[in-house]
């Protein structure tokens, strides 16, 4: 089981770990993870509930009916390259992350198990019954290079099949999660949702 | 690669930055209609690069009260974009980016098959589109000989870098532009009426179609679920050169992901170069091949042996049978 943690032993990298700001992603089906310090450049948890209406013969309103409730979260991230060495140890973080939007597959190539990911940012993406963050369906993962801050490159050449040719690695990195959370019950609590659910913090 | 590029271009290119390579393939499902026509090589300048993975979920039946809909997994997509600049010195330079532009455009059309329709009198020629085109795209550690689809391009020039203007070049500079095409002035001395800009913008859309298993486990990797499926000891979707794969991702024994043909070893030999597993994969596709055709060889010896055979037996019986009746005949 893999377990990465980007930009490690960089002053960012100590920064985050004093701090306790991480972003980290837990591929369920094969428990790979992967975690990120939270250069975090965006952050939208959005909670849309999702009503029918009903139109009775003599009411001017309709009658609301609630039928459930989405919580969707978009967040984005930066990844900082200081180093040849560090560009090549954050790519392997990131590819990582790409492929958990993969799912497991049999013996046969048939999928097995879907990739659902658990996603924990601090207190900002945390369960509320738990400390193993929320789970996911990550819709989508855009990967966007920011190349006016530079890039590091590398023209060592071929080393076995690990890259086709010359290196490229911008300094700067943006990460773009699109995320839909799949919200757990907890068997072992009396409430339908907690009363800390989202589970923000503060009083 | 062009020489037409500025040396300056050339050099830095060569040393540090990788070209762009676009090249048409044949349809795989019909490989006989040909390769295509489309091979562009360039060293760009890269401005942005932006991928997109989209995961297909479609949510079910939403039950009343129920927390979530039900989500159900289709695949992974994934998408590129990639916009550059060309960038001329000179006219000729110039001109080249234009050709190469003409190049990538045609290559978010269809292909076209030309058909020849016999009216009586005169013979009339017309088209039909046979498909469309099919790409291997590499750029460096970004993109690594992956098969795609070209799904935009898009062309703009930039003004405020001017364009060439038209100008009767001097003895000296003829003179000098006959030498090497660098030397010449920095003006369109031969066409009069032709815009050539000294900056071009393209946007090109790509989607991957990759020829791998991508996932955890699978039939490359049985007994293994939480390792890469492909099994080729190689990073994805990005290289990261010299350094160690992570172990999940690192080759294992058995079933691994291989070409088919010996054709396409050869073809991903030339594109990954000198790799003692790669040399390993095309000793053991020749293997693979010559034990095939000497089976055939084989089978195809044996029947007519027992061909012959059969053929010889029929002829000593019907000898037989020949002086049977000689012999009945002359009793």
């Amino acid at each position: 089981m893999a377990s990465l943690t980007s930009g490690i032993d960089s002053s960012l990298d100590a920064f985050a770990s004093e701090q306790g700001y991480y972003i980290k992603f837990t591929h369920q089906p094969t428990g790979h993870s992967v975690r990120f310090p939270a250069t975090i450049q965006s952050f939208s948890d959005i909670h849309t509930p999702e009503f029918s209406k009903m139109y009775g013969a003599d009411a001017m309103d309709p009658t609301i009916i609630l039928n459930s409730t989405d919580r969707k979260l978009n967040f984005s991230f930066t990844v900082l390259n200081s180093s040849l060495d560090e560009a090549r140890y954050n790519r392997q973080c990131v590819n990582l992350l790409i492929q958990m939007l993969y799912p497991l597959l049999d013996d046969e190539g048939l999928i097995i198990a879907s990739p659902y990911i658990t996603i924990e940012a601090m207190n900002l993406i945390n369960s509320a019954t738990n400390t193993r963050g929320i789970l996911c369906i990550v819709n989508n993962i855009n990967y966007t290079m920011n190349l006016d801050s530079g890039i590091i490159s590398s023209n060592k050449g071929i080393s076995a099949l690990n890259c086709s040719g010359k290196e490229i690695y911008p300094i700067s990195l943006d990460i773009n999660i699109d995320a839909t959370a799949v919200l757990e019950r907890d068997a072992r609590s009396n409430s339908f949702l907690p009363r800390n659910y989202p589970s923000y913090g503060g009083q | 690669m062009s020489d037409e590029q500025s040396p300056d271009v050339l050099q830095l290119g060569r040393h540090v930055y990788p070209p762009l390579k676009i090249r048409e393939e044949a349809d795989p499902q019909h490989p006989e209609s040909g390769r295509g026509d489309i091979d562009f090589e360039y060293f760009v300048y890269l401005t942005a690069f932006e991928e997109r993975f989209n995961a297909r979920w479609s949510p079910g039946a939403r039950s009343y009260g129920r927390l979530n809909p039900m989500y159900y997994y289709g695949g992974t997509e994934r998408e590129a974009s990639l916009a550059f600049s060309l960038p001329a010195l000179t006219v000729q330079e110039s001109k080249q980016n234009l050709h190469q532009c003409s190049e990538l455009a045609r290559a978010v059309y269809g292909r076209y098959r030309e058909w020849t329709l016999d009216s009586g009198s005169a013979a009339v020629k017309d088209f039909t589109m046979v498909g469309h085109r099919y790409f291997r795209i590499d750029f460096g550690s970004l993109i690594r000989d992956e098969r795609a689809f070209i799904s935009g391009f898009t062309f703009n020039i930039n003004p405020d870098a001017g364009v060439f203007d038209f100008a009767v070049p001097t003895v000296d500079e003829s003179f000098r532009a006959e030498l090497h095409s660098s030397l010449a002035p920095p003006v369109n001395s031969m066409e009069p009426g032709q815009v050539f800009p000294r900056q071009i913008d393209v946007q090109l859309n790509i989607i991957f179609r990759h020829h791998y298993p991508l996932g955890f486990g699978g039939p490359n990797r049985v007994g293994l679920p939480t390792r890469w499926a492909e099994n080729r000891n190689r990073d994805f979707p990005h290289g990261t050169g010299h350094i160690d794969v992570q172990p999940y991702m690192s080759r294992t024994a058995g079933t691994t992901t291989t070409a088919k043909t010996l054709a396409e070893r050869i073809e991903i030999y030339n594109y990954h170069g000198d790799s003692p597993w790669m040399e390993e994969q095309i000793l053991a596709g020749i293997a693979a091949e010559e034990a095939r055709l000497v089976e055939e060889l084989e089978a195809e010896v044996a029947a007519l042996e027992a061909a012959q055979t059969e053929a010889s037996l029929a002829a000593i019986a019907a000898a037989e049978a020949a002086e049977r009746i000689v012999s009945e005949g002359n009793e």
